[in-house]
């Protein structure tokens, strides 16, 4: 790539980054503050790193591959910076985003959440959405005016449990997550082995690297942030993803067979749910669920099949419930009783229990209750 | 790990191996810290470390390389011995490029 030309492209990536800044509201509410520190923070270090990259060491021809590679992080840290935290903050003065804001630091309160919460933007292009990082929960424009797939915030909020580092409140949960890829990794491998001796087919074998891969990568993760939003919140993170995968699922015992799958089957989060919440002494929920699933899956005919059953071991799902368990009251974490849960996740259940009583009337007792919750600068209260 | 995540470390990686290749390129060798640190990581990756985020990622990076994890064991020593010869160059150049691929596909999937 010729000098000129990269010249050209550190010198726009400069003029981005200094508009950036220029950008970032003056008088922002105090809770967007650690946002915009951290955003500025972040446009600093970008920089600078464009003043290096344009200095005499890197623009040796010996470097022209790293300099390129660093010319493209510095371009990939500003969209994100430019589409995620300075998007949050430029909305930070519109008081439907302080009410969600409100509602995520109340909700850390009742549930005893060990970190700082993450700063709640409408800008999500995919449902709801956690950039650990940049502090950032992105959630869907109109959401602030529905409360039955509230309870997947609490699934966002575990994210950050298992990718800050150096923070000994959250071990447990981080040593959970080593507990059950160890276990992960030795399953496949004795699975593979076992394939290999009996002949299985290529594509089976296959198909058990990359599940071994996905779970790895993402799978131990997302079921761990599903049991810690089933744990905090109950039947209530049951039901919403019962709910989610009516409106939005497809076959939901599918399972990766030509690359890798972000999150788990539907399925097999399901049966991890329901399990979680036998474990905390809801099965007679968990069974009105399992009813309502079944009858959801017999619409298409779908069930699970053997690959369904290799690549989802009950056991495995059943060893990730426990740790997860022993985790969160490691934490000190408030696990849901039923009955007795805080006023949001006690408004969130109820939420569901009325849908049920009156799914076609649920719209307006719903507005009636988010108009209550919302009132007087405080949630839950 | 979440996609952003997953982006977060890979590229904190990514900026670790691009340090470590200048380093190595560099003939006077004044300052190995970046190779030796990134060396003491190849080390560890025989260990199954489930618990270290940068750790689990480079296992996963490192899955279709062509070089056995023990290799990438001796390479590790050689990095941290300061030992290295311009032969691991490559190997390090292909590791630094299935990073890059990773972040491009990894930031693609949370959408920036």
């Amino acid at each position: 790539m010729p000098d000129d030309h990269v010249a050209g492209i550190l010198d726009q990536l400069n003029e981005r980054a200094l508009a950036l800044l220029r950008h970032i509201p003056r008088d922002l509410p105090d809770e967007f503050n650690r946002l915009e520190q951290r955003c500025k923070d972040l446009i600093y270090g970008c920089i600078k790193e464009l003043e290096r990259l344009s200095g005499p060491t890197m623009r040796k021809p010996a470097y022209r591959e790293e300099r390129l590679r660093a010319l493209r992080r510095v371009v990939r840290d500003l969209d994100t910076l430019e589409n995620v935290g300075i998007a949050a903050l430029s909305r930070a003065k519109h008081d439907e985003d302080r009410v969600l804001n409100r509602l995520i630091s109340d909700l850390r309160r009742e549930i005893r959440y060990p970190l700082v919460a993450p700063t709640v933007s409408p800008f999500s292009r995919s449902y709801f959405h956690i950039y650990p990082e940049l502090g950032v929960l992105n959630v869907p424009l109109m959401e602030n005016r529905f409360l039955l797939h509230l309870p997947d915030l609490l699934h966002e909020l575990a994210h950050p449990l298992l990718s800050t580092i150096k923070e000994p409140q959250i071990e447990p949960f981080r040593r959970a997550l080593a507990l059950v890829s160890a276990r992960v990794d030795a399953h496949f491998r004795q699975e593979l082995l076992r394939a290999q001796r009996t002949h299985l087919p290529g594509a089976t074998r296959h198909y058990m690297e990359l599940w071994r891969y996905c779970w790895l990568r993402s799978w131990v993760e997302e079921l761990l942030c599903d049991l810690f939003a089933t744990f905090t919140t109950g039947a209530a993170y049951g039901w919403a993803h019962l709910h989610l995968y009516a409106k939005t699922g497809a076959d939901p015992y599918a399972v990766a067979k030509y690359g890798f799958h972000e999150h788990p089957a539907d399925g097999a989060r399901m049966s991890q749910i329901l399990t979680a919440l036998k474990l905390i002494g809801q099965s007679e929920k968990a069974e009105r669920i399992q009813a309502r699933w079944r009858e959801l899956c017999l619409v298409s005919n779908l069930s699970p099949d053997q690959d369904y059953r290799l690549c989802y071991p009950t056991d495995l799902l059943e060893y990730a419930a426990r740790q997860a368990l022993a985790a969160m009251s490691e934490m000190g974490t408030r696990v849901a009783v039923d009955g007795d849960d805080g006023p949001i996740i006690g408004l969130l259940n109820r939420a569901w229990e009325q849908f049920w009583l009156d799914p076609k009337g649920f719209s307006a007792w719903e507005a009636d209750q988010v108009s209550v919750m919302f009132s007087n600068g405080r949630t839950g209260t | 790990m979440s996609a952003f995540t997953f982006y977060q470390q890979a590229r904190e990686l990514a900026v670790l191996v691009d340090n470590a290749l200048i380093e190595l390129k560099d003939e006077t060798r004044p300052d190995l810290r970046h190779s030796a640190e990134l060396g003491q990581m190849l080390i560890r990756l025989s260990g199954d470390d489930w618990n270290d985020l940068y750790i689990r990622i480079l296992a996963l990076v490192l899955r279709q390389s062509p070089l056995p994890n023990g290799r990438w064991g001796e390479l590790g020593n050689a990095l941290v011995s300061g030992t290295t010869t311009t032969e691991a160059i490559p190997f390090l150049e292909g590791l630094a490029r299935s990073l890059e691929r990773e972040q491009a596909d990894a930031a693609a999937r949370f959408g920036r």
